[in-house]
Formats: C-alpha cells, sequence, structure tokens
C-alpha cells in the first residue's frame, strides 16, 4: 500500500487580479513533503506571482492558500515560519559581508546557534568570502548567499525563483548537487522554478506548466520520461508483419504499434541500420526510418501549444 | 517584533553610514564653535568695529552687541547648540533615519523579511521603534559633541545642573516632533515603497508646509498661532522652553501626538494590506 505523504503546500483556485491584467488564473497545486517541484512558465507566465503568494508577499484576489495542512492567518503565519525563500533573486544589504548579512537574519529570525551561518555559507561554498562586500559579489555568487539564507533555519519547504538565473556552468552542476542533497540528506521539500528547463530535468521529481497565469499541466518524472522517451520512428508498408520481424527476428519487445503504419521502437536507438536491415531481409518495404523524442522543452512546447489550441 | 529592532540595530552598527551621519555633523558643531571662536577674538572685533563705521548701518546689530550672544562657556555654548538643534535635525538627521528606514525597500530585503516574519503590523511597529531609537541615539549624540567641543573650545564652564537637566528636556521635549516627522515619513514609505521618494517627498513637504503656514498666518488677523505648526518654528520653541517655561508649546505638541497617530494608523493600515510585488 503506497502511504500518502504530508501535503506541504495546497493552492486552491489561486487567482490574482491586477488592475488590468489577471495575473493567476484558477492555480490548483499540491506539492506534499520531499518532492522537488520543477516549476516551469515563460517570463510573464506567472511563476513569481504565484511564489509571492505563498511568501505571503501579495494576498490572492480569489482562491485558498494552506501550507502544512493551514490556510487560517496564524498557521499560514506558522508555516511561512518553516519556509525558506528567494522569490524575484537574491535581496541583501550591498555595504554588508556574506557573514553579516546572514547574522542580520539570524538575529531577526531569532535562531539560536550562530553556527547555522557556517554551515549554511559551507553548504553553498561562499565560506571564504571573508570581508568582501555583497555588493562586490558575482551574480551566481549572490544567488547562492540567497540560497544560504534560504537554507540557513533549516526550513522544511525551500522555494527558489530562477536560483540558477546568473551562474556558470559549474556552478549549475554545483547547485544541481546541493538541491539533490538537500532533498535527500535533509528531506526538504523545494519548489524551484525555472524556466531553463534541462537543469530542472535534472533534478525534479514532478513538474507544473503554466501559462499566461494558468497552470496548465503537472506530471511526475515517469511520466515526462515516458513521454519524452527517444524512439526510432518508423513508417512501413505493413505495420503489423514488421511488428512480427521487430519480435521474432530482433526480440524486441519495446515498441508501440500507431495508426498509419508507423511504429515506435523504443530500444536499438543506437543501431537503426540493424533494424532497417532485418526489415527489408524480410521483404517490409521501409518508407523512413529516424530517431524522435522529447525533452522537457519540447514538452513544454507542446503543452503550451495545446492549451493555446 | 524585538529581534527585528536588534537585527536593525546591528545593521546600523555594522554599516558606515551612521558614522559617516556622525562624523558630519562634528564637523559642523566643530565649524559653528570655531566660527564663534573667531567672532570673539580682538583682531575680529576690532575688524568688525572698522567695517560697522564704513557702513554707518544703523539697522544692522552691533558688533558689541552681538557678542552678548556669543557662548562665553561650553555650557553657553550647549544651551545655543540645543535651540538650533532642530534644523540640523530637520533636514540633515531626519532623512538619514528615513533612509535607514527605507533600506529594506531600495535593497529588496522586505521580501526576506516579509516572507518570514508575517505579522506585518509587528514589522511597521518594529521599524518606527527603530528609527525612533535611531533618533534618540543621534540626539544624545549630538549632545554628547556639543559638550565636548563647547568644553574644548569655550572651557567646562557652565555646565549647571539647570543646563544639563535642560538638555535632557530639550531632547525629551523634541522627541514628539520627530516621532511625528518619522512617522509621516514612514506613512509615506508605505505608499510608495521608494526611499529616494521619500526623502524628496520629505524635504519639498517641510519648505511647502511652511509656506503654506505662512501665508494664512501673514495675511488673516488671529491665524498667527498657525506659525507653531511649522516644524522648524516648533522645534526652536521647544528648545526655548527647556531653559525658559513661559514658552507656550502646547500647539506644537498636540499638533505632534495627532499626526503621530494619524500617521501610524493610515500607515499601519496601508502597510498591513499592501501588494509588495514590485521588482
Amino acid at each position: 500500500m503506497r502511504i500518502l505523504k504530508e501535503i506541504i503546500l495546497q493552492c486552491k483556485g489561486i487567482t490574482k487580479q491586477y488592475s488590468n491584467t489577471r495575473a493567476l488564473e484558477q492555480v490548483d497545486m499540491q506539492i506534499r513533503q520531499g518532492e522537488i517541484y520543477g516549476f516551469i512558465g515563460e517570463n510573464g507566465a506567472g511563476k513569481t506571482t504565484l511564489l509571492r503568494v505563498i511568501a505571503g508577499l501579495i494576498s490572492p484576489t480569489e482562491g485558498k492558500l494552506s501550507l502544512f495542512g493551514k490556510d487560517d492567518e496564524q498557521g499560514l503565519a506558522k508555516g511561512r515560519k518553516r519556509m525558506g525563500c528567494i522569490v524575484e533573486g537574491p535581496a541583501f544589504y550591498p555595504s554588508l559581508t556574506a557573514y553579516d548579512n546572514l547574522e542580520y537574519y539570524r538575529i531577526q529570525r531569532g535562531y539560536p546557534d550562530k553556527d547555522c551561518i557556517n554551515k549554511a555559507l559551507k553548504l553553498v561554498n561562499l565560506e571564504n568570502t571573508g570581508k568582501k562586500k555583497f555588493k562586490q559579489f558575482s551574480l551566481g555568487m549572490k544567488q547562492r548567499l540567497g540560497v544560504a539564507l534560504a537554507i540557513m533555519g533549516n526550513p522544511d519547504f525551500l522555494i527558489l525563483d530562477e536560483p540558477i538565473n546568473g551562474l556558470d556552468p559549474g556552478g549549475i552542476v554545483e547547485f544541481r548537487g546541493i538541491l539533490k542533497s538537500l532533498s535527500k540528506e535533509h528531506g526538504m521539500t523545494i519548489l524551484v522554478s525555472s524556466h531553463i528547463l534541462s537543469e530542472l530535468e535534472q533534478v525534479a521529481d514532478r513538474y507544473g506548466i503554466i501559462h499566461q497565469g494558468r497552470l496548465v499541466k503537472e506530471f511526475t518524472q515517469k511520466e515526462l520520461e515516458l513521454n519524452t522517451r527517444r524512439y526510432l520512428s518508423v513508417k512501413v508498408e505493413d505495420a503489423a508483419a514488421a511488428a512480427a520481424v521487430l519480435e521474432q527476428k530482433m526480440g524486441i519487445t519495446q515498441y508501440e504499434v500507431l495508426p498509419g503504419n508507423e511504429l515506435r521502437v523504443y530500444s536499438h536507438l543506437d543501431n537503426p541500420a540493424e533494424v532497417t536491415f532485418q526489415l527489408t531481409s524480410n521483404q517490409i518495404r521501409v518508407m523512413f526510418i529516424r530517431e524522435m523524442g522529447g525533452t522537457l522543452e519540447s514538452y513544454f512546447l507542446s503543452a503550451v501549444a495545446q492549451k493555446e489550441k | 517584533m524585538l529581534n527585528i529592532i536588534r537585527s536593525d540595530l546591528f545593521k546600523i552598527y555594522k554599516g558606515k553610514a551612521f558614522y559617516g551621519v556622525m562624523l558630519g555633523l562634528l564637523g559642523t558643531i566643530i565649524l559653528v564653535a570655531g566660527i564663534f571662536k573667531i567672532i570673539q577674538t580682538p583682531a575680529f572685533r576690532a575688524s568688525m568695529s572698522t567695517h560697522e563705521e564704513m557702513f554707518d548701518a544703523d539697522d544692522i546689530v552691533g558688533v558689541e552687541e552681538a557678542q552678548q550672544y556669543m557662548p562665553s562657556n561650553g555650557g553657553e555654548f550647549l544651551v545655543l547648540m540645543n535651540q538650533e538643534l532642530g534644523s540640523s535635525f530637520l533636514f540633515f538627521l531626519l532623512p538619514f533615519v528615513i533612509a535607514v528606514l527605507g533600506a529594506d525597500y531600495s535593497s529588496g530585503a522586505y521580501r526576506n523579511l516579509l516572507s518570514y516574519h508575517s505579522g506585518r503590523g509587528g514589522i511597521y511597529a518594529a521599524k518606527m521603534l527603530t528609527s525612533i531609537i535611531l533618533t534618540v541615539l543621534m540626539l544624545v549624540c549630538t549632545s554628547v559633541m556639543n559638550i565636548i567641543i563647547g568644553g574644548i573650545v569655550f572651557g567646562f564652564g557652565g555646565f549647571t545642573g539647570t543646563v544639563l537637566l535642560g538638555t535632557v528636556k530639550s531632547i525629551i521635549m523634541m522627541l514628539p516632533i520627530l516621532i511625528s516627522l518619522i512617522g509621516t515619513a514612514h506613512c509615506v514609505l508605505a505608499f510608495t515603497k521608494k526611499t529616494s521618494t521619500t526623502i524628496a517627498f520629505y524635504l519639498v513637504g517641510l519648505t511647502v508646509w511652511s509656506v503654506i503656514l505662512q501665508i494664512p498666518a501673514m495675511l488673516i488677523p488671529g491665524m498667527e498661532w498657525l506659525l507653531q505648526l511649522d516644524f522648524s518654528s516648533s522645534i526652536k520653541m521647544v528648545g526655548q522652553y527647556a531653559m525658559n517655561a513661559d514658552v507656550k508649546i502646547m500647539v506644537p505638541m498636540i499638533f505632534s501626538f495627532l499626526l503621530i497617530a494619524g500617521t501610524y494608523v493610515f500607515g499601519m493600515i496601508k502597510y498591513k494590506t499592501t501588494d509588495f510585488d514590485f521588482s
């Protein structure tokens, strides 16, 4: 029996109306404990607006938000104390050092353990910045300091808005490692928004696609793998005969027959010549064979296109 | 709430701005004391007497007469500065307090604050209290600097119990007026969410307010009392009241308390309900 984990975040019908634009429209979202939720959308789709609602920076026009199962004002306030956030990029006092900026927030949040600053700085590799002021930091360092603040109090729920922006390739790899470690070793639930989809693809367990303020699709990593799985698209004259050849002569079981005498073969991606050879050797005319399949990007684009239709 | 105040005091302690402003003020006090000292020298008096004869100006205060207003010891310098302190606070130090108050907006750090501390009423009150503490701190530091510089330049005489008590009294009496101005600025900040706009509004507002009051006060008989609502005048009056209880300060005091209450309520309502959604 599958045990359902605690719901950390639940949005029900969240709508945000500004004077003449609707930034969010009836957004329903649910995140369970331990998940890394990849929140995908183009610029201006409504990602940051939803994160602002969750962080309490703005109030929704309609809808209900619940954190850790509580949706009343007090419950939300308590829930937010269990959250770590970077919304709209890292924001710190420019003339303070990394340590002093975190010390400021440690005092403000009442964390008794002073060592939590060093631990957080170490986790994001900023422990040796010494007297360098925030204003002298590179964008990547600023992003990492933002993550350090977000994780400083060991939150149960982490919200990261476009955290990969400005990171160099090395920084992105490092950051991916940090996210995985926070999720696996510290059991944190993470909501991470990005438009760099290839990066989300490598860390997220579940995804939500937002488009023009609406959550158009939610799917798991498994569903994504299934839908973006690479395959050989083979168009033949007789699909049934071709399927028999694939099974009996080549031992291929991972394939699908589609209407229009098309087959999708999920193995032998590295050797399409062999597939062609076997089919033609068995008098099956091959019209075309090519490797196909998607990425999160193509899946995202097709989901958005479907919604627009 | 206490943690927010403590953290803001930590930020002020770690930053350079407070020390810079205090250094600037120290320089100003030294300059003023220096000018007073130069005016009192026999050479300067002789030179001024020559000028007086040259211009034969009857309506200009004579050098000998002017000497009466010059401090002859540190205590007198302190009293004089207490009475003139307000204008430096209005145009020099309070904009700095507003800048400290608005630093959350200009750095974007309000996002970190609000996403953790959901009680916005508490945040608003804490920020207000921090700025009051900062103002008191600056008033005390300024008075201490006045005592030290006055003592060094004019000698440490004249620091009687009355003078020192008068200084404490003037700080206490000045506070409601200064708090009312901070409260107004804090309220404007809650609406504009921009430090620079608020400081500009504050400085322009002070001047415009003064003009608005002066026109009816000069043109309509019986409306002279309006001048008591001008912040520069009321601060001066409070400074004088500390040494002379005959000065009437009821009107500016009541006005200050009403302004504190009004701007606090308006600012708090706005702060509690506003969307923090600008980048």
